[in-house]
């Protein structure tokens, strides 16, 4: 039962998810054809520095349209599947509300993840031409130092931390349209105020246990004494990391609580 | 034979607001049974309870002895009062969908009512007029071989002329050992396929009677009856 929810969840996500991600990696490839290999890092900064500029804007601005596409693609699979008029059909398929939530769960992760690699692949594609290697080589050493590792170690690091976190993610994207959708009038509102409040909390709380852990003073010690920016991203990371899991626990709990026990279909 | 629906001081309330109190009543195989009442009388709460998409505020009910749960929704087949398909759907998804969960479902009947229909299986819901949606959703829940099948004003939002083929599908595509609950505000359109009827009203149930005793007994149609109890 669970493996064709799953099927059905992933069946309706993937014409639109592979739309805007072969959307974007074509962009990466015509902007690495067209701007990033044409670029000679051997001229002035001021040749250089307006099409970095243009392509880095460029490139935020496609991940966050990129991700914030996933994002809303995982959330309106669940809000229409289980709470809108869908919902009448859903919730009389026979398979439990846990695995309802398990099967949202498991497809959501899938789409984040493979929103990663997506991603991953896009920067790959633009910064792996062989001028950029060329000129990377020259301030390898800095970066390494800075890092406390080389890029491509570190931005393994990085890839796979997110790739393994992002569960934290859907996981509190179901959690706030569950809870919101107790608000009959205004669900949505209520989700998106609920989404904003507990990424709230979790800043909120890793402040706390950074001051409380002693974690700035640490840093300005090392600071002193020779700092890395790698060692104090990997320690914010895994502060993170770990109350995400704690915090995504609870929501998993409740929002399965809240499939079981307080459904209320329009 | 165990009965198929029983309800044991059955109450759903929000709040101070009782959408369902106290209701006890027990449904027997093989007949059509008539839920009827005005709007607000709690036949929808009803109903939700016994697909299990509502939890009850106390009280309990069982669907062939069972709490709604999965085993319940394997033996229930329910057509919600509203269109509840994907608009992005195809009507052959739809089928598919139908055969992947349901072990009940026979896609043989299905197939051959959509052909008398002449309806396309490659159209999308969101192509299909109200009525042909009604009537597709009507062809997947009556395609099953369900014990309880449950009908959320099935002929609300269609023509009269549909409204007999509903009635008739209806009447073709159940076994005797099945159940079937119609919740409807038409009355007269139905009455001639009833067996049984309940009244809700206010969330009680003033009336649980065979269509027969209605007429033995008050000398009056279902119609008649209704008119009189619920006068506003």
């Amino acid at each position: 039962m669970l493996r064709k929810l799953v099927k059905y969840d992933l069946k309706y996500s993937f014409k639109l998810f592979l739309m805007v991600h072969g959307i974007y990696l074509l962009i990466c490839i015509l902007l690495r054809l067209l701007v990033m290999n044409q670029l000679d890092f051997s001229k002035p900064e001021e040749v250089l520095v307006p099409p970095i500029t243009l392509i880095l804007i460029l490139e935020i601005f496609l991940l966050s349209a990129v991700s914030l596409t996933t994002s809303l693609l995982i959330a309106l699979r669940f809000y229409r599947n289980l709470f809108s008029r869908e919902g009448y059909l859903t919730w009389t398929l026979p398979a439990s509300s846990s695995e309802h939530l398990l099967a949202k769960f498991c497809s959501g992760y899938l789409i984040a993840a493979a929103d990663i690699a997506f991603i991953a692949a896009g920067i790959l594609i633009l910064a792996t031409g062989s001028n950029v290697a060329e000129a990377y080589r020259q301030i390898a050493p800095d970066i390494n130092d800075a890092l406390g590792t080389s890029l491509s170690v570190y931005a393994t690091r990085l890839f796979l931390f997110s790739l393994l976190f992002t569960f934290t993610t859907v996981i509190q994207i179901y959690f706030c349209i569950a809870l919101g959708q107790l608000f009959q009038g205004h669900r949505v509102l209520f989700a998106i105020a609920f989404y904003f409040l507990t990424g709230l909390i979790v800043q909120v709380l890793t402040t706390v246990l950074a001051l409380a852990s002693g974690f700035f003073s640490d840093q300005a010690a090392c600071l002193a004494s020779g700092f890395s920016m790698g060692a104090a991203m990997d320690s914010i990371y895994l502060m993170t990391g770990a109350l995400s899991i704690v915090l995504a626990a609870a929501e998993y709990i409740a929002a399965h609580y809240i499939m079981k026990r307080k459904i209320n279909l329009i | 034979m165990n009965s198929i629906l029983e309800c044991q001081r059955l109450t759903k309330r929000y709040g101070n607001y009782f959408a369902l109190s106290d209701l006890t009543l027990t449904l027997e195989r093989g007949q059509i049974v008539g839920l009827l009442g005005p709007n607000g009388s709690g036949k929808t709460t009803l109903i939700k309870l016994i697909n299990g998409l509502l939890v009850p505020s106390d009280g309990h009910l069982a669907v062939n002895g069972c709490a709604p749960g999965v085993e319940t929704k394997k033996i229930i087949s329910y057509l919600p009062d509203q269109d509840c398909l994907g608009n992005q759907m195809r009507v052959k998804d739809a089928l598919k969908l139908y055969v992947d969960f349901y072990k009940d479902f026979s896609l043989e009947r299905a197939e051959n009512m959509l052909d008398v229909l002449e309806i396309d299986r490659h159209s999308r819901f969101s192509a299909l007029s109200k009525g042909t949606k009604e009537k597709v959703q009507l062809i997947l829940v009556m395609s099953r071989d369900a014990q309880l099948y449950v009908l959320d004003e099935p002929i609300g939002g269609v023509d009269p002329a549909a409204r007999d083929y509903i009635l008739q599908t209806i009447l073709t595509n159940y076994n005797e050992n099945a159940t079937v609950l119609i919740s409807t505000h038409l009355i007269s359109d139905i009455e001639s396929v009833l067996d049984h009827v309940l009244f809700l009203k206010a969330g009680h149930l003033v009336l649980n009677e065979s269509v027969d005793e209605i007429r033995t007994k008050y000398g009056k149609s279902v119609d008649s009856l209704f008119r009189e109890v619920f006068r506003c």
